[in-house]
């Protein structure tokens, strides 16, 4: 009884693994429109509901995750399954986050796409195609909300967009080139929009 | 068979190894590797995955993933393909949580995390570019396009929604 007790006492101080992992897989189960849309999910999970950490750390942790290479929405995962729980943590928050996926893509897969070339699916995909279009274009605005905002990674971001496209400079060429770039011209020497013109003074982009 | 799995796996091992920037950055690597290096699916049917993708609930990087790995070796494929994008994250993440709490203040990382998110946002660019190759077909298309565009950055209209009407959209004009 004693055993029970204090067993019980530390199990409700630390997050269990099936609460961990049912956390994860029900936002993957429920979340349509990929990563970024999932992380206010999350966010209200663990931070409001579950309190198992507090806003800095969740921002902390997001840094992480996109900062790295990776899925976010696996990245992130990892970092808090991870920092709640160590390794076996972030594992089973990572296959949380990923089996619904698997599954039922797999599921449209199998029984689904045999369909696509009926005339009627052809012509929705039609309509389909230029709504993704403009998903993905809003996406580089949202995005792009600090990047658009300086000069220097204004020029950054036109001069990548043109090696792409027009000289079909190889992705991971390009994430390399970010790097030595930002490194050879750091923030700071940059112009804000619509601030004075000879602003240095943030180190912060 | 066992080349194409091996292929598989490793393609999308380099996506997720070079993928900064989440499932939107991670297309155009997608596009790469899939459509123009090994032309296992077409143009078109790789735009289809991704409207599924958007449609279906998850990471669009591991929806992606599992169609494309289904469609070119079946069940094999889709397993490993999956593990090929997120095996970068499993071995990277964890060892460089502990580093990156330390070390994230540090300017020289700050100035190159500063170079490479407009990096990022070019590679959406181009997955928008390779995309509006095939979905802009006529002035029709482009205006579902513009107007869908306008309605994403300045109301909160759901994606699911438009998508819906997009198809409506396309049975009503294309059928």
């Amino acid at each position: 009884m004693d055993d029970l007790l204090h067993q019980k006492e530390e199990e409700s101080q630390k997050v269990k693994i099936p609460e961990l992992f049912f956390l994860f897989l029900s936002i993957g189960t429920f979340t349509i429109g990929g990563g970024y849309a999932m992380i206010p999910l999350i966010r209200r999970e663990i931070i409001d509901r579950k309190k198992w950490f507090d806003d800095q750390d969740f921002l902390d942790n997001l840094a992480i995750a996109q900062s790295l290479p990776g899925p976010l929405v696996v990245n992130f995962s990892l970092v808090t399954g991870y920092r709640l729980r160590g390794f076996k943590g972030g594992l089973f928050s990572l296959l949380g986050t990923i089996i619904p996926s698997f599954l039922i893509i797999l599921g449209i897969a199998i029984f689904l796409w045999q369909y696509r070339g009926n005339y009627l699916v052809q012509a929705a995909f039609l309509g389909i195609r230029p709504v993704i279009l403009a998903l993905i274009v809003s996406a580089v605005f949202k995005l792009g909300k600090d990047v658009f905002r300086k000069y220097r990674t204004v020029i950054f971001f036109a001069a990548f967009l043109g090696g792409v496209i027009i000289f079909n400079i190889h992705p991971i060429a390009v994430i390399l080139g970010g790097a030595a770039l930002g490194l050879l011209w750091p923030p700071g020497k940059g112009r804000d929009f619509g601030r004075g013109s000879n602003n240095n003074s943030g180190p912060k982009e | 068979m066992f080349v194409l799995l091996t292929g598989l796996f490793f393609s999308f091992f380099r996506i997720g190894l070079f993928g900064f920037g989440g499932g939107y950055a991670m297309l155009a690597l997608i596009e790469r590797e899939i459509v123009q290096i090994h032309q296992w699916m077409s143009a078109a049917e790789f735009i289809d995955i991704i409207a599924l993708a958007e449609m279906t609930p998850g990471p669009i990087a591991i929806n992606s993933a599992t169609f494309v790995g289904y469609r070119v070796a079946g069940l094999g494929g889709a397993f490993l393909a999956t593990l090929g994008i997120i095996s970068p994250s499993l071995l990277l993440i964890i060892p460089a949580t502990r580093l990156f709490t330390r070390f994230y203040h540090l300017q020289g990382l700050q100035n190159a995390l500063s170079g490479i998110h407009p990096a990022v946002l070019a590679l959406i660019g181009l997955a928008a570019f390779v995309v509006g190759k095939s979905a802009l077909i006529d002035f029709k298309s482009t205006a579902i396009a513009v107007g869908c565009l306008l309605l994403l950055l300045f109301t909160r209209v759901h994606p699911l929604l438009l998508i819906a009407l997009g198809a409506v959209a396309g049975l009503l004009i294309y059928l």
